[in-house]
């Protein structure tokens, strides 16, 4: 093994994984905080619920706050944010080095390919163990300081299983990247097979006939024994291990037997679909023509692709979303009566059984936010420190121009991609609300969106603050993003317990989602703290950028 | 646009006769932390002259050059462009300068007419045909995408970028790179056409050879320090030069040795070797007292005079 290449390997994932652990320790403080003593609606509440309902998030039984908290952590957060944090170590080991046209280097030293696969993967495994490590005992700690009574759970247990579902991801990509040399592929099918997994882990048990493919999944060896109330299944364990070995050592043997590639900075499979034809003119069309009469023109139309893939998809599950509540819409009328208000509160009292609240739970309460943000903070990022990153900031600024100008065009290149979006999900909504005679009303859909669009517009001006500030494009989207699952949190599990339900109002998501916009109209006074927000963001800005020396 | 814009971006500061310094930079001094990268730079370049600025890799070129730009901020000390500071009037002086990075990078997905069409929307007033006309000049086709440029081809954009809006003042990092010798060979004649303008050009770079082509005087800069400011041609001069003579008769390396800029004699019968420095009427004066049959003056080798400055001393 290389003492340099794993040490290394360590650096560069070290502020995700912290990043991702505190995350984990803040759902866990926020949620017990919320629900503190709420220990028998809780009991009640979960009780009446449905088995699938559990099942997804692992639990058997519900007795009280801790049980449902630890539970979150153990079964949904922590391996999620783990796997992901895997499968971007896993991609990145051989396929992303790939890319950046390193690998050459690296094996131009005197050492082996097995030798830096060894190393890259031994970096993972002590990485997502420690990360574990200290989620399970920060939670814990967490439990027993709000009083919980852990003594029927077995947490460290339940670590045991999130480290091995973890690294089963990160070996997946790890293995996809050495025999194709390409990380999107890597990080993209891992992905997937996560999700798949986990939801079909969740969901086939429920229908007796299909249970027994759940097996299938590796999901299921995960967490279908429930290691958090039952300790570690030694079966279960030892199927994930034997699969993770078996990807390790296929993973050795596909960087053995392959040519290497040289790098190509923008990435592997955007030119393989320019090596074809028509794909070098979808693209082309896709991207259309830079218009480069300003520089927020310019930025806008730079993501034009990224804009265009996520305002379809917007659209499509929009439209699609309104005739599926025709023949949905007895099953949620009485699923909205056989939930209690303590989990209305957490889906924002939206009355699940009428057109609109079955709109804003599918688009607006997740899907939209979740869109929304993540372009954001990818344009934000990139509009001050992906220009320093990439250099041309120099010759922006040697121009006759103002910092404060640049921030300001940036800003609005974010704004104008934020209603792109904006205006094609009401449309879909739109769209999908008259195809399905749900006869929602278009000011309540045009208000709606509105809000998500402010939403996205604040966590985008976040990222171009923390962009502005470092230069650093990484830090903008890491920083962004942990905001915005904190603040997503914070406002979800504040509002189930009325006594502290006021610091809801901390978070933006409050301000989104308060009053059920779609069923009940804009709220202006909403709209316009947003609003201020987004204006008080890019005030701060401009200090920040103006005082710093450009990155070079 | 007012007119106070207009005149910002299309009246050159510099008039007929105007001697102000084109660019003074006083004790400017920049840290990083505990890395000093300028140190007390106190300089002057002169309207319608082309300074070469020299330096190995990491002596400070660059970092001076950020600096006096505004990209940078300078820990203590100041700069002043055609005779306005260069901070406080950063935005103004943009309209009157020039600049290529070094490492320039562009954006990939535009075309160089794109480019090029981007920064000249940004600045305004710059006039199309003159950057066509510099396109013939560096023979650069507009027409493909940056990303499919070899790295000459996107310096040539670059440089057509510095020159685009006549500035008064060009500041260029490491120019040549890429390019090859003909289209080097056309570059320096655009130098000299803006010298001949009373034009400054502030030109860093490590090739000794362009800068002892094109400039007039050349600083030199090591570890952020200033080392030697000076005229090309007086560089040589105080340069260590060497005479060969050749005698009819063997001649004693002592009637050489008590002359005044002798460094080193190397005698070889009839044949003598002389190393000395300034004026050689002494050393030929004492040469013709004897049967002196041949002679040959080996020029000053500027490499050697920069390298001597480069080293470590």
């Amino acid at each position: 093994m290389l003492a340099n290449v794993f040490t290394k390997s360590l650096r560069d994932r070290q502020i995700a994984t912290l990043v991702g652990v505190l995350g984990v320790i803040s759902v866990a403080i926020l949620g017990l905080w919320a629900y503190a003593d709420l220990d028998d609606q809780i009991a009640e509440l979960y009780g009446g619920l449905p088995e699938g309902f559990l099942a997804l998030i692992g639990l058997e039984v519900i007795t009280d706050a801790g049980t449902l908290i630890l539970g979150e952590i153990a079964n949904l957060m922590a391996p999620m944010v783990l796997a992901g944090l895997a499968i971007s170590m896993g991609s990145a080991a051989v396929a992303g080095e790939e890319r950046k046209g390193t690998l050459g280097i690296l094996l131009g030293n005197p050492r082996s390919r097995t030798s830096v696969l060894i190393s890259k993967a031994a970096a993972m495994i002590v990485l997502i163990t420690i990360g574990a490590a200290v989620a399970g005992v920060g939670s814990g700690l967490t439990a027993a300081a709000f009083g919980t009574d852990s003594s029927g759970m077995h947490l460290p247990a339940a670590m045991v299983h999130v480290i091995a579902i973890a690294l089963f991801f990160g070996f997946l990509a790890l293995f996809l990247g050495a025999w194709t040399g390409n990380s999107s592929i890597a990080s993209g099918v891992s992905v997937g097979v996560l999700l798949i997994s986990f939801l079909a882990a969740g969901l086939l048990p429920l229908i007796e006939s299909l249970a027994d493919i759940a097996k299938v999944f590796p999901w299921y060896y995960f967490n279908s024994s429930g290691p958090l109330q039952n300790g570690i299944d030694w079966g279960h364990l030892g199927v994930l291990f034997a699969a993770i070995a078996v990807l390790g050592a296929g993973a050795t043997i596909g960087i053995r037997r392959r040519d290497l590639k040289v790098g190509s900075p923008s990435g592997e499979l955007v030119n393989r679909i320019r090596e074809h034809p028509m794909g070098e003119k979808i693209l082309t069309r896709l991207a259309g023509t830079t218009n480069v009469s300003s520089i927020a023109l310019k930025s806008s139309t730079d993501h034009r692709t990224l804009t265009t893939i996520a305002a379809i998809v917007m659209l499509y599950t929009a439209l699609a979303v309104g005739p599926m509540y025709n023949s949905l819409s007895d099953i949620l009328v009485d699923f909205s009566n056989a939930i209690p208000d303590g989990l209305k509160a957490m889906i924002g009292f939206v009355d699940m059984g009428s057109p609109e609240g079955w709109y804003t739970v599918e688009v607006f309460s997740i899907m939209l936010p979740a869109t929304f943000i993540a372009v954001a903070a990818a344009v934000g990022a990139r509009a001050l420190a992906g220009e320093e990153e990439n250099r041309t900031m120099d010759l922006l600024l040697a121009n006759p121009i103002k910092r404060s100008r640049v921030v300001f065009e940036k800003a609005l290149a974010l704004a104008i991609v934020l209603f792109a979006l904006g205006f094609a999900t009401g449309m879909g909504v739109w769209l999908g609300s008259v195809l399905g005679g749900l006869g929602i009303s278009v000011t309540r859909i045009a208000g709606a969106t509105a809000l998500g669009v402010l939403l996205g517009i604040f966590f985008g001006y976040l990222a171009l603050a923390v962009s502005g500030a470092t230069g650093n494009r990484r830090t903008a989207v890491l920083a962004t993003a942990a905001a915005g699952f904190i603040a997503y949190f914070a406002n979800a599990f504040i509002q189930v317990n009325e006594s502290i339900a006021g610091w809801a109002r901390l978070s933006p998501f409050y301000y989104y989602s308060q009053g059920d916009p779609l069923a009940n109209g804009i709220n202006w006074g909403n709209a316009a703290i947003l609003a201020v927000a987004c204006v008080a963001v890019l005030a701060a800005t401009i200090p920040l950028f103006q005082q710093r020396d450009i990155r070079n | 646009m007012d007119v106070a814009g207009f005149l910002d971006q299309n009246v050159s500061l510099i008039t007929a006769g105007d001697m102000t310094p084109a660019l003074i930079t006083e004790r400017l001094t920049k840290h990083y932390g505990e890395t000093r990268a300028l140190v007390d730079l106190d300089l002057e370049v002169e309207p319608g002259e082309v300074f070469g600025f020299l330096g190995p890799n990491g002596a400070g070129k660059t970092t001076m050059i950020r600096t006096v730009l505004d990209l940078i901020y300078p820990t203590s000390g100041t700069a002043t462009l055609l005779g306005k500071d260069s901070h406080e009037f950063a935005v103004e002086l943009r309209n009157h300068i020039g600049y290529l990075p070094g490492d320039l990078e562009l954006y990939p997905t535009l075309t160089g007419r794109e480019t090029l069409r981007y920064f000249a929307n940004l600045r305004g007033g710059v006039d199309w045909s003159y950057i066509e006309q510099l396109a013939d000049r560096l023979d650069s086709d507009l027409t493909k995408k940056v990303r499919d440029l070899s790295s000459g081809n996107k310096q040539k954009v670059g440089l057509i970028q510095a020159f685009m809006n006549k500035p008064d003042l060009l500041i260029l990092d490491e120019p040549s790179t890429g390019l090859d010798p003909l289209v080097q060979q056309e570059f320096q004649a655009m130098l000299r056409e803006i010298a001949a303008e009373g034009r400054t050009v502030f030109l860093s770079s490590h090739t000794l050879s362009e800068v002892e082509r094109v400039a007039d005087r050349v600083g030199i800069i090591r570890h952020g320090l200033l080392v030697v400011v000076e005229s090309v041609e007086n560089l040589k001069t105080k340069a260590i030069r060497r005479l060969d003579m050749e005698f009819g008769a063997p001649v004693p390396a002592s009637i050489f040795d008590s002359i005044d800029g002798v460094r080193s004699v190397e005698a070889d019968t009839t044949r003598v070797s002389v190393s000395y420095e300034g004026a050689m009427k002494d050393l030929l004066h004492a040469a013709m007292g004897h049967d002196l049959i041949n002679l040959e003056s080996v020029e000053a080798d500027l490499e050697e005079i920069f390298l001597t400055y480069y080293r470590d001393t």
